[in-house]
């Protein structure tokens, strides 16, 4: 390890700050908890010398600090400068603490040792921030437990010979690895192809990704590399694996060089060339589909940014990776943007999207068009166009598409031949002619159109009006009355009450309760008009139940009997216990009779 | 997503115990938030608790959780329900099945050998004899994608439509009384107590729009003889209660005490949830009682509904022609055209099932006047609604269903005229008929003897029609299961098969 000069040493003093910081934290906690100790058992204050090597250790920090960030590495973040910052006022706060130590002043010095090594606290956790990476020390309480970052800190070279990558071995690979899922041969976007140097050079919708004569930072490839991970440019997408720093400084020195796709090309000094973790794409998207790779697909984090916008998302099946995405609840406000915002980070994952009702104009359909899986797509009732859905065209994995009420016109047919996969389409009031409609058929026969004209069924034919019939003999109306009607009862009258003739019972009529019989239509009519007059031509029916009976207990069941049950039968009058045992005694009144014969022999 | 843990509450609980009890609250304050680190660490380990499964958990909230929810078991061909209960068993001989053999057969006994010793309802079992009543009613063939689908005079709307029918003549049940059919047909089980079928799917399928509820019910009172109806019959049973029906109403506010009162502001409103909120949580994080988390999903739901309600009962946006389509009934609010467009306008917004019932059914006497009314009251709305969807390219995802609890006899109830008879429950045998959602369509299935009594071909029990709707809606009807009482209970209990002849 040759040093030519003292200045070689300074990077390495720059470098000892990862040891040096630890030492006026050692120091100045300790000596702060000494001083308050001492504080409350009024003893005197430390030695002068502690306070000094305190301070010393401080400014030591400090100042490999300042050398370490001039060295490339850590770039400008915010939490660097909280950090430089916080570092910088703790070194001066050290400096007061000794002069005030230097002074006698005690309480002031103790206080200023104290709010010192209260500084420790914000200005270590931002420097541990910048190695373990951010949120690191609350990481464990998030729910969402995602995999650390991988520290940033680059590895020191083992030697300080050149580092050598190339093209073949290094750049490609990283490629390979974080771009060519998107960028190659199994999906185009943005017209991008990233597998060979032709394509690089070629370069995608955007223009080439590498030009001549650029400086690395304004080459697409770096800048889009560089873009903050929440800006809609940037990439691999945010959702992707990203890569290390390692890697994008890898590209940054490649481009440096002239971006040469022979030979090697001498990475910076200090820099290591980065392990490339090779991703097969096929690997993510046919790995047996559990739970796990759903999780992975899609991070629950941007799922939960969906439902939280009420938008409905969940996997076509289970296990899928595949998503049903359902504007619904929120469609009267869903415009582009947050199609655009909502849709992207999931572009890759959509097998069935609904923006049915949504006010979303043609340009969420390019985006749209960029969804490589989607399988079925609903855009009923939207602003969409002709020219939007020509964004669609070449798409070969839409099978259904809905476009009913929408205000598209007969060139449509052009887009819509282009959709090779196209199985079923809806398009019921889309501003189609009749001719149109007539030209689309004959263009897409093996496609199911549903343009709300589909034909109803027709009766093809209909019975004869139905006649009831039966093989049964013939039942006559007139002797067999319909049970239940007033013909089948029995009127209270033996003859009619206006004539005096035999009744018919088809003129029975019902009044106050009581079948009243006539022996022809023309009667009814009179006694209605005075009805008083004609019932009192009833035969006045003797009250039983006031004359006594020739039996002392029921015949038929032997109870006591009840006079309201009295029954004329021979002239005699006899009396039964209930309503039943008439009928009873009617069956076989001689059988009943003579217990009643036994009875008065007796 | 089929997450045993889901099944069982003991596990669930379990779960929740670890990140509700010893896991969030504990990181409240830093010393005891560093034994949580640990804690959290050890009983991750050992339950196996992943975050990703706890919110798809019963219970969970449908806006806010990470989570995917249950989800169908395979790719499903329906997304949502629309299921017409015709309360009180419409006539199958009157409306679907159609036996002109019948006609020669009028006031004749129904051979014993037909009845074959069944045991009927206490209203006919005294009558003296069973007089066999041929429907009065003309049958049109419609064109269909078999040889033509038979359906009564009443229904020329609904025969329109053939091409989307699947009919089932062949249903059967096991409950003679309405109570226990209806409640087997919505539950799978005589007995009251199990979540019905939009509970299940509300379970099973999630909610599709956090706005509304996700198991809709409305009714509309029938013209006929009318029994009486349930709240129960769309209960959740034992699932957590936010998947019960929610009935929306025919006048004033579909929802019973959702507006405002005069007075209290939105704001005011939001600040009173958040208040109710915050103490249900702290009840919650006490009990762990999943009713606690019920009811305030339930609160935030209604909050939602104050807004997403009004503009879904408002028929201002639809056109004339659709409103014609559905029939001059469409604008009184409860009526079964009404219904029959709010389903539609449920459907597309994300409503997973929506039941709409008719009342009115229950014929057993003065059957053709009453029939008459009641059919002229479904058909044109239920046919718009097939026509609606479709054109919409709704119906492919839309499982429509239309049946009664059972059918009715074949012989008449009571006096038999050649004008008027009635008929009493018959379980044996009816018609069902359902459209869209990956059924079968435009086509018939099964068939019953000349009287239309029995079944002589491809009987379908109310467990199979059940695990054959599960199956659309992409459930294996034996793994939709939820743990109560130490079993692993199912709509379709231990019975039901996939009657693939069904399907598309």
């Amino acid at each position: 390890m040759p040093i030519d000069s003292i200045s070689d040493l300074v990077p390495v003093f720059g470098r000892m700050h990862l040891v040096l910081l630890h030492m006026p934290i050692g120091l100045l906690v300790g000596l702060a908890m000494f001083e308050m100790v001492s504080a409350v058992r009024r003893q005197p204050m430390a030695s002068r010398f502690l306070v000094l090597a305190a301070t010393a250790s401080a400014m030591l920090a400090a100042g490999s600090g300042l050398v370490l960030h001039e060295e490339a590495g850590y770039g400008n973040s915010d939490v660097l400068e909280l950090h430089e910052k916080l570092g910088l006022a703790t070194a001066l706060c050290s400096m007061v603490v000794l002069l005030l130590r230097l002074f006698g002043a005690q309480t002031m010095y103790r206080s200023a040792l104290v709010i010192t090594a209260g500084m420790l606290i914000p200005t270590g956790h931002f420097g541990a921030e910048m190695t373990h990476g951010k949120g690191f020390l609350l990481e464990p309480l998030e729910e969402q437990a995602q995999e650390p970052e991988q520290p940033i800190v680059p590895e020191a070279p083992e030697e300080d010979r050149p580092v050598l990558a190339s093209y073949e071995a290094h750049v490609s690979r990283f490629f390979a690895a974080k771009c060519i899922e998107c960028h190659g041969d199994r999906k185009v976007k943005g017209g991008l192809r990233m597998d060979s140097p032709e394509a690089l050079l070629a370069g995608g919708d955007g223009g080439p990704a590498i030009e001549g004569g650029v400086a690395p930072e304004d080459q697409e490839l770096l800048y889009r590399l560089l873009l903050p991970i929440d800006d809609d440019d940037h990439m691999p997408p945010d959702h992707k694996t990203q890569p290390t720093e390692a890697e994008v400084e890898l590209i940054r020195t490649w481009l440096a060089a002239g971006a040469p796709f022979e030979g090697e090309f001498e990475l910076a000094e200090g820099a290591s060339l980065p392990e490339i973790v090779e991703v097969h794409p096929d690997d993510q998207e046919e790995a047996p589909a559990d739970e796990e790779e759903v999780a992975r697909a899609v991070p629950d984090a941007v799922l939960t940014t969906m439902r939280d916008r009420l938008v409905h998302v969940q996997p076509v099946e289970a296990g899928s990776q595949l998503l049903w995405v359902d504007f619904a609840a929120p469609a009267k406000a869903t415009d582009d943007i947050m199609v655009r915002e909502l849709l992207t980070p999931v572009v890759d994952w959509i097998g069935d999207l609904s923006l049915a009702r949504t006010q979303i104009t043609d340009s969420s359909l390019e985006l749209v068009s960029a969804m490589p899986q989607l399988a079925r797509l609903d855009l009923r009732e939207t602003q969409v166009t002709v020219s939007g859905l020509a964004h669609l065209a070449g798409h070969d994995q839409l099978t259904e598409l809905v476009v009913s009420r929408t205000q598209l016109d007969d060139a449509v047919i052009e887009t819509l031949k282009q959709l090779p996969a196209l199985e079923r389409l809806w398009i019921w009031d889309a501003g189609m002619t009749a001719e149109g409609l007539v030209a689309l058929r004959e263009a897409m026969p093996e496609v199911h159109i549903d343009a709300g004209d589909m034909g109803m069924s027709v009766a093809l034919e209909t019975e004869e009006k139905p006649e009831f019939t039966s093989d049964a003999p013939p039942v006559d109306p007139v002797a067999e009355p319909e049970p239940g009607s007033l013909a089948a009862q029995t009127p209270i009258n033996d003859v009619c009450l206006v004539s005096g003739k035999p009744i018919d019972p088809q003129y029975n009529l019902l009044h106050d309760g009581k079948v009243i019989g006539f022996c022809c239509p023309n009667c009814p009519a009179p006694f209605q008009a005075d009805p008083e007059k004609f019932l009192a031509k009833l035969p006045v029916k003797e009250d039983l139940s006031q004359r006594e009976t020739v039996n002392q207990v029921c015949l038929v069941s032997g109870n006591a009997i009840d006079p309201a049950f009295n029954l004329l039968h021979d002239g005699k009058v006899i009396g039964f216990c209930c309503g039943n045992c008439p009928k009873t005694f009617q069956a076989d009144p001689a059988k009943f009779l003579a217990k009643l014969d036994a009875e008065s022999d007796g | 997503m089929t997450d045993p843990n889901m099944n069982d509450p003991l596990r669930a609980r379990e779960l929740l115990l670890t990140r509700r009890r010893f896991f969030r609250k504990a990181g409240a304050t830093l010393s005891t938030g560093l034994g949580a680190l640990a804690m959290q660490s050890l009983l991750g380990r050992e339950l196996g608790a992943k975050p990703a499964t706890l919110a798809g958990l019963p219970g969970a909230g449908a806006t806010g959780s990470g989570a995917l929810p249950l989800g169908p078991h395979f790719k499903p061909k329906a997304k949502r329900v629309i299921y017409m209960h015709m309360e009180g068993a419409p006539s199958h001989l009157d409306l679907y099945d159609y036996k002109p053999g019948l006609r020669q057969r009028f006031d004749q006994d129904l051979p014993d050998s037909i009845r074959d010793g069944q045991r009927l309802t206490g209203m006919t079992s005294g009558q003296a004899r069973f007089p066999v009543a041929p429907s009065i009613f003309q049958f049109s063939r419609y064109e269909n994608n078999q040889d033509g689908l038979w359906l009564s005079e009443l229904l020329p709307h609904t025969g329109s439509v053939a091409k989307e029918i699947c009919m089932v003549n062949s249903m059967h049940t096991e409950a003679i009384n309405h109570e226990p059919a209806i409640t087997f047909f919505q539950t799978g089980n005589q007995q009251p107590g199990r979540p019905s079928f939009g509970s299940w799917m509300s379970y099973g399928l999630g909610s599709a729009n956090a706005n509304l509820p996700t198991f809709v019910v409305m009714i509309t009172q029938g013209t006929g003889n009318m029994q009486a109806l349930s709240a129960r019959f769309w209960g959740s049973g034992f699932l957590p209660s936010e998947h019960q029906g929610c009935k929306m109403r025919a006048g004033g506010d579909p929802v019973l005490y959702l507006s405002d009162p005069d007075g209290v502001s939105r704001e005011d409103r939001r600040r009173m949830l958040d208040l109710v909120g915050e103490l249900n949580e702290r009840e919650y994080e006490r009990s762990l009682d999943p009713e606690v988390q019920a009811r305030i999903s339930q609160y935030e739901m209604a909050y939602r509904m104050q807004m997403s309600v009004p503009e879904l009962t408002d028929f201002s946006d639809e056109d004339e022609a659709t409103l014609e389509m559905y029939g001059p009934e469409v604008n009184k609010p409860g009526s079964f055209a009404s219904n029959c467009l709010m389903a539609r306008r449920l459907a597309e917004r994300g409503v997973r099932f929506i039941q709409l019932y008719m009342r009115g059914w229950d014929q057993h006497g003065n059957l053709p006047n009453e029939l008459r009314g009641q059919a002229k009251t479904v058909d044109q709305p239920q046919a718009a609604l097939i026509k609606d969807l479709k054109r919409r390219g709704l119906l492919d995802d839309t499982l429509v269903l239309w049946a009664g609890e059972f059918g009715r006899t074949v012989y008449s109830q009571g006096q038999l005229t050649k004008s008027n008879y009635g008929r009493d429950h018959h379980p044996r045998a009816f018609s069902v008929w359902a459209a869209g959602g990956g059924m079968n369509p435009g086509v018939s299935f099964g068939k019953t003897d000349d009287f239309g009594y029995n079944i002589v071909e491809n009987p379908v029990s109310v467990h199979d029609l059940h695990a054959t709707l599960l199956h659309c809606l992409g459930f294996d009807h034996e793994r939709l299961g939820y743990r109560h009482q130490g079993r692993d209970m199912r709509l379709t209990d231990v019975f039901g098969e996939v009657r693939k002849e069904l399907l598309a």
